[in-house]
């Protein structure tokens, strides 16, 4: 099976070459990251896991992993979500 | 302030329990079910709060995720009021407390009188209070209007009155009347005669023709200045040729001699000592007493009664029309009074009453007798003052 190209990637493609806002042509996921304390991210897909400790958000053709400690998901709805807590890292999978 | 209305909205908070419960999370977010404070209890259950009227739908996205659903725990006002509904006494407080409210915001608790500047706040009060409205008055039963109309029929030094009533508020406008200028009929005849007896020094006629001099003495009555001018011949003979009446008006000053006289039993009925004989308790409510004790309404004769209002103030220093009252007594005793003390009260009573009866004039010499019996003492006041003896009266014929 051939890796070809997707229709989303070649939005993403289109919009990095045309210098375009890759969330507003593309549909991708944007994270915002307030301090070590705040977690904002637009544009997600639903929480694949939750604990207090390590959340997992997809982000369509991402994952969004955060680790740390007190994680709370403050506010959620269909297009942004919230997280708060003392976040150690964001690792994108 | 999201605090204060997720309370009066009430909150449910609910156990999700499933393979996957994170999911309820993305159901609920993509329904548009609002929900806060997410937390995991172990891998397989999350608890999550909601609105409460938002409870069934996520229950039922909940279970749509494959996962059951209890409630933990509810939250808020409504569940406040769910869990007294048992507590009869305090529904019924708060029935009465409504009730209350409802009730005495129909009554008139506070009256101000504004737009008054020579007429006193305490007199309107106290004429509107006659007419039977005041603190205590049934709202809307007043009639503004009859009210208002009866009121400026008894203060002629009101020009104006209204009452605009908002809630337990009365607020009394009044506009005062302008004084009516004194109308002086010049068509009309008068002479100036002496209001009492005396010896003229001055004679100041400003129309008319004076009939007596300096130095002359003259009786109360006498006519000082005649409304009659005559004019003599101009041959000197000393012959009336013409008579004509005019208004006559002016000024006689005279020395007079007063003569007053007043007297003070040395003895009187006096509330003895300082404690009270007795004392009770009233309330006080919109206005009205309603004494605690016996013989409440027996007249205060034979005793000296002092009733004192402490009333239920609020912290801006409005006083409401509630509270208690203190009545005391301290019964009449017959005691002595000190006889010098009592001639130095005379005294000044006279001299009082000498100022206010001389009317710009001014005392000139004093002389006091007093009397002293074993019952009474009298003080008399012969004074030599010097005043303005001219009457104007009205010639009817």
């Amino acid at each position: 099976m051939t890796d070809r190209p997707s229709w989303h990637g070649l939005l993403e493609r289109t919009a990095e070459s045309l210098d375009l806002p890759g969330d507003v042509v593309a549909g991708l996921a944007r994270v915002e990251l307030v301090g070590n304390r705040e977690f904002w991210m637009e544009g997600h897909r639903g929480i694949l896991s939750y604990g207090e400790e390590e959340i997992h958000i997809s982000g369509g053709r991402t994952t969004v992993c955060l680790r740390g400690t007190g994680l709370e998901l403050r506010s959620m709805n269909a297009n942004t979500l919230c997280i708060t807590g003392e976040i150690r890292s964001v690792e994108l999978t | 302030m999201q605090r204060l209305i997720n309370f009066l909205r009430g909150t449910v908070t609910l156990e999700a329990k499933g393979p996957f419960p994170e999911r309820c999370f993305n159901i609920c977010a993509a329904e548009g079910v609002g929900f806060w404070g997410a937390q995991q209890v172990d891998e397989t259950r999350v608890r999550f709060t909601v609105a409460r009227w938002d409870r069934k739908r996520a229950a039922a996205l909940a279970e749509r995720a494959m996962c059951t659903v209890r409630v933990v725990e509810q939250g808020g006002l409504p569940a406040l009021l769910w869990q007294l509904r048992r507590r009869y006494g305090l529904l019924a407080g708060l029935a009465v407390l409504l009730a209350l409210i409802s009730v005495l915001s129909r009554f008139v608790l506070v009256v101000e009188v504004t737009g008054n500047e020579t007429v006193s706040s305490s007199r309107i009060l106290a004429v509107l209070q006659e007419h039977g409205f005041g603190v205590g008055s049934y709202g809307p039963e007043v009639d503004v209007r009859d009210l208002s109309n009866q009121v400026l029929l008894e203060m002629e030094e009101l020009s104006f009155l209204t009452i605009n009533l908002s809630g337990i508020r009365a607020e009394v406008i009044v506009r005062e009347a302008r004084p009516t200028p004194e109308v002086v009929d010049e068509d009309q005849l008068t002479e100036v005669v002496a209001a009492r007896d005396g010896i003229v020094v001055d004679v100041d006629a400003i129309r008319g023709r004076e009939t007596v001099q300096a130095g002359q003495a003259v009786l109360e009555g006498e006519v000082l200045i005649s409304s009659m001018l005559l004019q003599e011949s101009p041959d000197g003979s000393g012959e009336i040729i013409s008579r004509r009446q005019v208004r006559a008006e002016g000024e006689v000053w005279a020395l007079t001699r007063r003569v007053l006289s007043a007297a003070t039993p040395l003895s009187a009925l006096r509330a003895a000592g300082e404690e009270p004989d007795w004392s009770g308790w009233g309330l006080n409510f919109l206005g009205r007493r309603l004494n605690f004790y016996g013989d409440g309404s027996k007249p205060d004769t034979g005793c000296d009664k002092i009733a004192i209002l402490y009333p239920v103030t609020l912290p801006g220093g409005l006083a409401l029309p509630f509270g208690l009252w203190q009545v005391t007594g301290r019964a009449y005793a017959p005691a002595a009074v000190d006889a010098d003390a009592a001639e130095r009260w005379l005294r000044a009573l006279l001299d009082e009453r000498l100022a206010l009866s001389l009317d710009g004039g001014e005392v000139l010499a004093r002389d006091w007798q007093v009397t002293r019996t074993e019952d009474t003492v009298t003080v008399t006041l012969t004074a030599q003052c010097l005043e303005q003896i001219g009457r104007t009266v009205v010639l009817t014929e």
